[in-house]
């Protein structure tokens, strides 16, 4: 018998059956160019070129949720975005300056936005607080925030990371590596 | 159910309590009346809200308890049966005493002559072994008046349940203002910390915002003031500011994170001394279409919340910079759409039709960047290159003539081997970007970098 399952068994016959229960599948947002859906109340990296693109995508198959906008200074085009499906009645902007921190924090306490999207670089002394921060927000509102820059740091708190590319004019969204931990860059992974 | 209700403070409630406690209660009814000194009354039955008794019942002493005062909440068939109710502290109306009669004789207001009428009553009635209301329903009705007088007959059917007397309108105040002192209250002595006095407003902004529900209204400019015992001056120093809020508010909580985001900017360092009262007042307000909440969607808190956010953010970034985006028909893309702040859209809601253009790119950079080109080879002057796949165009933007310079460009798109598309200019009525031919560079057409299809 090996630890694991002799631990198992003896956490079982201490605590009882419900001690061991699996934990909760989460819950996903669908979207047609992810066919499992992104998991609601989690951090996710977008990579890569038609990352826009494919925010506006995902914004424009929900047309009824409110998704907000967060940038230092705005580079995002809402004609542009407009004409890729999303409903600019829907999607608030915030130029955020160097108050990402708070900004988001109060965004996801709000819990007005189903869809936070962080388009500049995540940069500042506490880019690991925060995004540990913004992780456990996210969790409590089941908020989904997308980020579209590696943020400026150890990023483990990121939980999953989706690779865009251009093929033939076509968006294609796949699953990245995961970075190697602890690398000179900064420590990835817990 | 009985359809009247009384909340009775035995102790007395200074009018303008009174009033503003009445005000709240409009949320509920139209008929509202306010009994000096006394006792809030209304009338549910007529009311186009769904209540139940017991959670009408729950409100009204929710909003009961924010004044801090001892008080009853009875329910009765009139609103006489519920003030006396309430002032004798009974649960049956025929076992009240008699001298509930000068509640029933003029139930709206304190009428001493009125009430000392039906009083005249109750020795005749305790010589005949009579000693509570219900005892008067046992008396045949028609020899009352010439045994007790005109007024016996009418306040027996008033017992009884009839109801005879017309409702007094009830007039709002101006502009709502709530109040709260420090020194001598309830609380005692000076308040002296931002926290001691979030305390206080979250009380006021549930008063204010409890009146503001009542009259239909919410709230888009409010005045805090604060008196202040500032060293070494002897009379109090009064403090004003003024917030607007960009998107009304009419719910407490809200109201208070707004607030307090707001004192943090005013009073940053602090208080300059300590707070003996303050004050928070409605000076604009916009109208405000709630009553019962929709038990089948959560709109109106999902607009609330959406408004206090914005408000809240807006304060600390700047109004400019927390906006919504509205499509305008221009060609210039630059101003092709302008910021803009409202509330959210109904889920049902026509979505605007789109200006037929070309596609247009996703990013836009702030100011466009010359680009050097040398054959399939596209820089910045900055050192960014990137090799050219294909051009697509161009689409010719041109016209507002009259604004200097006016606008003429061949706009392309630019397939690169990697990264996200370019749109790329060519302007027409500009000079080419002469810069750059210093540099070496081929600026034959003068190419612009104006956006990514990223």
């Amino acid at each position: 018998m090996s630890a694991v399952t002799s631990l198992r068994h003896s956490l079982l016959e201490r605590l009882g059956p419900g001690a061991l229960a699996s934990p909760k599948p989460t819950a996903r947002l669908r979207w047609s160019l992810v066919p499992a859906g992104l998991p609601l109340g989690h951090l996710v990296l977008l990579q890569g070129p038609g990352r826009t693109q494919a925010v506006a995508q995902l914004l424009s198959e929900h047309p009824t949720q409110s998704a907000v906008w967060v940038e230092d200074h705005l580079s995002a085009y809402p004609p542009g975005l407009a004409q890729q499906g999303v409903e600019l009645e829907r999607l608030l902007f915030v130029e955020s300056g160097n108050q990402w921190p708070w900004v988001l924090a109060q965004l996801l306490r709000s819990q007005v936005f189903k869809v936070i999207v962080a388009a500049s670089i995540l940069k500042g002394p506490e880019v690991e607080a925060g995004l540990r921060r913004l992780q456990l927000g996210a969790e409590r509102s089941q908020a989904l925030i997308l980020l579209l820059a590696k943020p400026e740091g150890p990023a483990w708190a990121i939980r999953s990371r989706l690779q865009c590319q251009m093929s033939d004019q076509c968006l294609v969204v796949r699953e990245a590596k995961q970075p190697q931990a602890n690398q000179a860059t900064g420590a990835e992974g817990p | 159910m009985k359809n009247f209700a009384c909340l009775f403070f035995p102790a007395t409630l200074e009018s303008s309590r009174l009033a503003s406690l009445a005000e709240a209660c409009l949320r509920f009814s139209s008929q509202v009346a306010v009994r000096a000194d006394e006792a809030v009354l209304l009338e549910t039955g007529k009311s186009r809200w769904l209540y139940g008794q017991a959670s009408l019942g729950y409100r009204l002493q929710r909003l009961a308890q924010r004044e801090k005062a001892v008080h009853r909440l009875r329910f009765g068939d009139s609103p006489a049966e519920a003030l006396a109710l309430a002032r004798y502290d009974a649960l049956d109306a025929l076992q009240l005493p008699f001298e509930a009669l000068g509640d029933y004789a003029s139930p709206f207001k304190a009428d001493e002559a009125a009430r000392r009428l039906a009083l005249s009553l109750a020795p005749p009635l305790r010589a005949l072994g009579l000693g509570k209301l219900g005892d008067l329903l046992a008396l045949p009705p028609q020899s009352l008046g010439s045994r007790f007088g005109p007024q016996a007959p009418l306040l027996r059917q008033r017992v009884a349940g009839h109801w005879d007397m017309g409702w007094p309108r009830y007039v709002k105040k101006e502009q709502p203002k709530e109040d709260f002192f420090f020194a001598g209250g309830p609380d005692g002595g000076a308040c002296d910390s931002l926290e001691h006095l979030g305390f206080a407003l979250r009380l006021l902004c549930e008063r204010l915002c409890a009146r503001l529900r009542g009259r239909n209204e919410r709230l888009e400019k409010l005045r805090l003031s604060l008196n202040l015992d500032v060293f070494p001056r002897r009379e109090p120093t009064r403090q004003l500011w003024d917030l607007s809020l960009p998107l009304a508010l009419g719910e407490a909580r809200e109201l208070h994170l707004v607030l307090r985001s707001a004192l943090e900017g005013w009073l940053s360092k602090g208080l300059p001394g300590p707070a003996l009262s303050v004050e928070l007042q409605a000076l604009e307000t916009a109208p405000g279409s709630r009553g019962q909440r929709n038990f089948f969607e959560r709109r109106e808190e999902e607009v609330e919340a959406f408004n206090a956010v914005v408000d809240r953010l807006r304060l600390r970034l700047g109004e400019p910079q927390v906006f919504l985006a509205e499509l305008v028909q221009r060609y210039l893309p630059e101003q092709a759409w302008k910021k803009v702040i409202k509330e959210p859209p109904e889920h049902n809601s026509p979505v605007p039709e789109l200006p037929l253009l070309s596609l247009r790119p996703t990013r836009l950079l702030r100011q466009a960047q010359p680009l050097l080109r040398a054959g399939d080879h596209l820089a910045l002057a900055g050192g960014r290159r990137w090799d050219v796949l294909r051009w697509q165009g161009p689409e010719r933007l041109q016209g507002e003539w009259w604004q200097s310079p006016g606008l003429a460009r061949d706009y392309y798109r630019v397939g690169t081997t990697e990264g996200p598309d370019l749109w790329v200019y060519h302007s027409l009525a500009l000079p080419l970007a002469l810069p750059l031919a210093s540099q070496g560079a081929d600026t034959t057409g003068g190419f612009w970098l104006h956006g990514f299809f990223d």
